[in-house]
């Protein structure tokens, strides 16, 4: 089959999602193509921390200035993505109060909100931190739902006239003289092919850039960086906890919805698409965060998880964490003489919106026109009913829960059914809070297979999918599987065995 | 791994496995009620304390603790859902009716002075439509009459002699309410050789911890726990007729109110049955029973299985020859102490004691017996049955 679009854009996490919107902003038609679901790469496995920019003041000023000028339009936009909880960076004895100092200067230079606690102060706040810390400078950070937040960007773009196609790799870029004239794409789940036609093409693979430039036989120079995290039963702390040091492994707690994210390590890795949470980082991210919150040590994990992030190489080498973290646009006309290639990559999350804008601008220059971006002025499809936590305990006992965890409603899940589109188990899952709670789907999955049979939606073999399924849930609770959590597994993988003959 | 065991009261150890969804008595009869698993572990992953709380279902916890007994982990769900309940009701304020239905130990003095006026009034209709109409207390409820005199002055005017001595902690019901079973109780420890004293005594509490009151429970335990350690510790063990109070003084004083004795207290605490059979175990208890040829059947309250104990009182009374008794097969009478005068819980409670009328009718008994007041007025009120405690019977056995 062959489409044609003015923009392609690669990619369907936070960046490429922020360009379909801010391009159908401006009226520009878009075509977004995503090897698997939205949120598939770091955009769905980050640690999801609404950066105040603390976390880089004192090594990079200039990143920590884009994070928090974001972090207040995001605020604006998507409020119904944030949780505003407020952020500390706790100092204890081993740190001693020279960073402190230096980042206390550093976030005024940077006119980042910050303020000095005592350590009464602090406890007052939050009274599970560690009794023998100095002090705990306040910032404004924040947690940030990286699922909702992506969707709401690509169904503004919708909205707007964007497409979208999923579960589709771009295995081809054929260059022809200064341009990259066709484009090829497969369908993974059905294995059609199609043939592209773009005017521009704009390379949001974050991690897999490198990759997919080699396709047009061109490099970028970029390291990769495995970084772990676990996630607790039950949410610990109200606000987001940071080490006041030089950033490090396992320095940050934040909270999100009814758990808490400990975070994270930094390793250096050759291939983005096999990799495993090891047991010496989850020793490690006990040790360190425990250390700010001793309750971790007795505390309960209901899964390990792992995100890749790209890195730019900056000379230092050693240290993966001192290369920039500022994002990468690169112009590859310019770079390499091929007129309607951009490539962007690098950033945070916070940023995404920002890195949509320059890339969008970027592109508008190159087509000629003069329109400017909007997209830090309009709110968020959904920014007008924020919802917490309260209102999916409010209704328990009037409806049907299918997932008892994460109290996830059947109706909501018929819902987000009802929208379509959806191709696999993976994709409602991204789309509602199924399987991230406790049991980690061990017990609603099943529930959810039952629904689809009913509602005629099940396509190819339940048993694969389920299998599939429990392989990577699997993947995710083994790191961090003792105590009582064995027994629940047990019971678990005798329903699945004994019932459901797998 | 370096990782320490987790603390057994935490949520976490919730394994999801939904065995006490199985027996929870309020679930089985409303959607209302979410089930233990999700109203305790589960709700408690939602909970902030920083946040007003949101789920008023919380509030049809019936307090049984079925589901603590067959949890495999070691949840406490029936706390978990009390601590939820009472922040839900600290903050929502409660009706003037719960605090006279859980502060009656105040007036019952008068109440029972003056019982005839006063159960001319508890069973007058209009009375009734007016506790039903302002104070929400459900009028298809017969309220328990008081009597006189109460169990504490015609003790003043018995002299109980035996060889050894034992503590009886009554209870604010037997005293004003149920007499008798006070009487009866003193009198077979004193066939037993016992001369029985009646150490200082408030009410337990429990009806204010049922509904939530932390403070106010906590008061009462302060006030009862030196009193029983002072009996203690001058060498007398402490006896209890009443299930609910003895749980509560025995479990809830140390677990949930951290009063200071109260596990010293607990352990020289016995159920009065219990104690019986410790005596027959050691072949010290009086045994010469008359022929009782009775029907009878026996209803475990809950909070006698949450004691741990078995059914002592069964153990006993089938020493009793001729006496035809049969083991209730059914949980939770549903009153739930206070919980089923309550006008807007009324259906619950009366759709959960349906089980257990069933089981009832089914045995076809003269009398019904159990040791838990609550339990008595609501089989009362189900079946229209004369029931009693059962040292009742033992004594008649004795005494016929
Ligand atoms: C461990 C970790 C923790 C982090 N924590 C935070 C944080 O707390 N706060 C924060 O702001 N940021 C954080 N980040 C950074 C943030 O997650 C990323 O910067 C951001 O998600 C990048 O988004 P992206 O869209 O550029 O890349 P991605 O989300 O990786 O998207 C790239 C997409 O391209 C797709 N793709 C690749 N190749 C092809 C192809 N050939 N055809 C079609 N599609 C293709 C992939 O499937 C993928 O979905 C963290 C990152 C990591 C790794
Ligand atoms: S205490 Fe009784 S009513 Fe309450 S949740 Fe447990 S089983 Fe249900
Ligand atoms: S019985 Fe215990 S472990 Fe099982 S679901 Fe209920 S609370 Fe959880």
């Amino acid at each position: 089959m062959n489409l044609k679009t003015e923009v392609l854009i690669i990619g369907g996490g936070a960046t490429g999602a922020g360009i379909a919107r801010d391009l159908s902003l401006r009226r520009i038609p878009s075509l977004l193509i995503e090897k698997g679901d939205f949120l598939s790469g770091a955009s769905g496995r980050n640690h999801g921390l609404l950066h105040s920019g603390g976390r880089y003041v004192v090594s990079d000023p200039e990143a920590a200035r884009e994070c928090i000028a974001e972090n207040r339009i995001l605020r604006k936009i998507a409020p119904h993505c944030i949780e505003e909880t407020e952020g500390l960076f706790v100092s204890l004895p081993e740190d001693g109060l020279d960073f402190r100092d230096r980042f206390i200067q550093a976030c005024e230079e940077t006119t980042l909100p910050a303020r000095l606690l005592s350590r009464d102060e602090t406890l007052s706040l939050e009274p599970g931190l560690n009794p023998d810390l100095l002090s705990a400078v306040k910032v404004p950070d924040g947690a940030i739902d990286p699922f909702e937040l992506v969707l709401a960007n690509v169904k503004d773009a919708e909205a707007h006239g964007a497409r979208c196609l999923l579960h589709t790799e771009i295995t081809s870029l054929l260059v022809d003289g200064d341009r990259v004239k066709t484009v090829l794409a497969k369908d993974l789940l059905h294995g059609e092919e199609y043939l592209i036609e773009a005017a521009y093409i704009i390379n949001a693979t974050g991690a897999w850039a490198d990759q997919l430039l080699k396709l047009a036989g061109l490099r970028t120079a970029m390291a990769l960086s495995k970084g772990s995290m676990l996630i607790t039963n039950q949410r610990l702390t109200h606000r987001v906890v940071n080490r006041c040091r030089p950033p490090s492994d396992g320095d940050i707690i934040v909270p999100n919805h009814t758990v808490s994210i400990l975070g994270t390590t930094s390793i250096p890795l050759e291939d983005a698409e096999n990799f495993e949470v090891t047991h010496r980082e989850v020793s490690l991210l006990i040790r360190e965060t425990s250390k700010m919150l001793p309750a971790i040590e007795e505390t309960r994990f209901i899964r390990a998880y792992a995100g890749i992030r790209p890195l730019f190489q900056s000379g230092e080498k050693g240290d993966d964490r001192a290369i920039s973290r500022g994002f990468v646009l690169i112009d590859h006309e310019k770079r390499d003489g091929i007129r309607n290639l951009i490539t962007i990559t690098g950033g945070k999350l916070v940023t995404y919106r920002l890195m949509a804008e320059k890339t969008s601008d970027l592109l508008c220059r190159k087509m000629g026109i003069d329109v400017s971006c909007t997209t830090h002025l309009n709110t968020l499809p959904g920014a007008e009913k924020p919802s917490g936590l309260k209102d999916r305990l409010k209704p328990l006992g009037k409806v049907e829960a299918l997932c008892d965890c994460e109290l996830v409603r059947r109706e909501e899940v018929e819902e987000v059914l009802r929208e379509g589109k959806l191709k696999d188990l993976q994709d409602i899952l991204h789309r509602t809070r199924l399987a991230k709670g406790t049991c980690q789907g061990g017990f609603c999955v099943y529930r959810l297979l039952g629904m689809l049979n009913e509602l005629g939606l099940t396509e190819g073999n339940p048993n694969k999918i389920l299998k599939g399924f429990l392989e990577e849930r699997w993947k995710g609770i083994r790191p961090v599987l003792w105590e009582s959590a064995v027994k629940e597994e047990e019971l678990i993988e005798g329903i699945y065995k004994g019932i459901f003959n797998l | 791994m370096n990782k320490k065991p987790w603390p057994k009261s935490n949520p976490d150890v919730c394994i999801r496995c939904a065995a006490c969804m199985a027996v929870c008595p309020v679930s089985r009869v409303t959607p209302l009620f979410p089930g233990p698993k999700q109203a305790g572990p589960g709700a408690e992953r939602f909970r902030k304390t920083e946040d007003p709380s949101v789920d008023p279902w919380i509030d049809l916890c019936i307090g049984c603790h079925l589901c603590d007994l067959v949890c495999s982990s070691g949840v406490p769900i029936s706390e978990l859902n009390l601590i939820a309940r009472a922040k839900y009701l600290d903050e929502k304020g409660r009706p003037l009716r719960d605090w006279l239905l859980t502060h009656s130990y105040l007036f019952s003095g008068i109440a029972s002075f003056f019982s005839v006026i006063t159960n001319f009034l508890l069973k007058n209709r209009a009375f009734k439509w007016i506790a039903d109409a302002f104070l929400s207390i459900d009028r298809r409820r017969e309220l328990p009459p008081y009597q006189s005199p109460t169990f504490r002055q015609w003790f003043r005017g018995h002299h109980s002699t035996g060889e050894k001595k034992i503590a009886y902690f009554y209870g604010c019901y037997i005293n004003t309410n149920e007499m008798d079973v006070g009487k009866a109780t003193v009198q077979v420890l004193e066939a037993n050789n016992f001369e029985v004293i009646l150490p200082p005594q408030e009410c337990c509490g429990l009806p204010m911890l049922g509904n939530g009151n932390f403070k106010g429970a906590r008061k009462m335990g302060l006030k009862n726990v030196p009193f029983l350690l002072k009996t203690i510790r001058s060498g007398v063990e402490i006896i209890f007729s009443s299930t609910s109070c003895g749980y509560m003084i025995r479990h809830d004083y140390s677990r949930l109110l951290n009063i200071p004795g109260s596990e010293e207290v607990a352990e020289h605490l016995f159920d009065l049955f219990e104690f019986l059979r410790n005596l027959r175990e050691n072949g010290n208890l009086n045994t010469h029973f008359k022929e009782f040829p009775l029907k009878v059947a026996y209803f475990a309250p809950c909070h006698l299985r949450s004691l741990g104990i078995g059914l002592p009182a069964l153990d006993i009374l089938r020493l009793i020859p001729s006496l035809q008794i049969e083991n209730i097969e059914a949980d939770c009478c549903g009153l739930g102490g206070t919980f089923g005068f309550k006008k807007e819980k009324y259906d619950i409670s009366q759709e959960i004691g349906k089980d257990l009328k069933a089981a009832i009718n089914r045995l076809n008994p003269e009398i019904v017996l159990t040791d838990c007041e609550g339990c008595r007025m609501q089989i009362r009120h189900l079946t229209g049955l004369k029931v009693l405690h059962p040292i009742q019977i033992l004594r008649d056995a004795w005494m016929r």
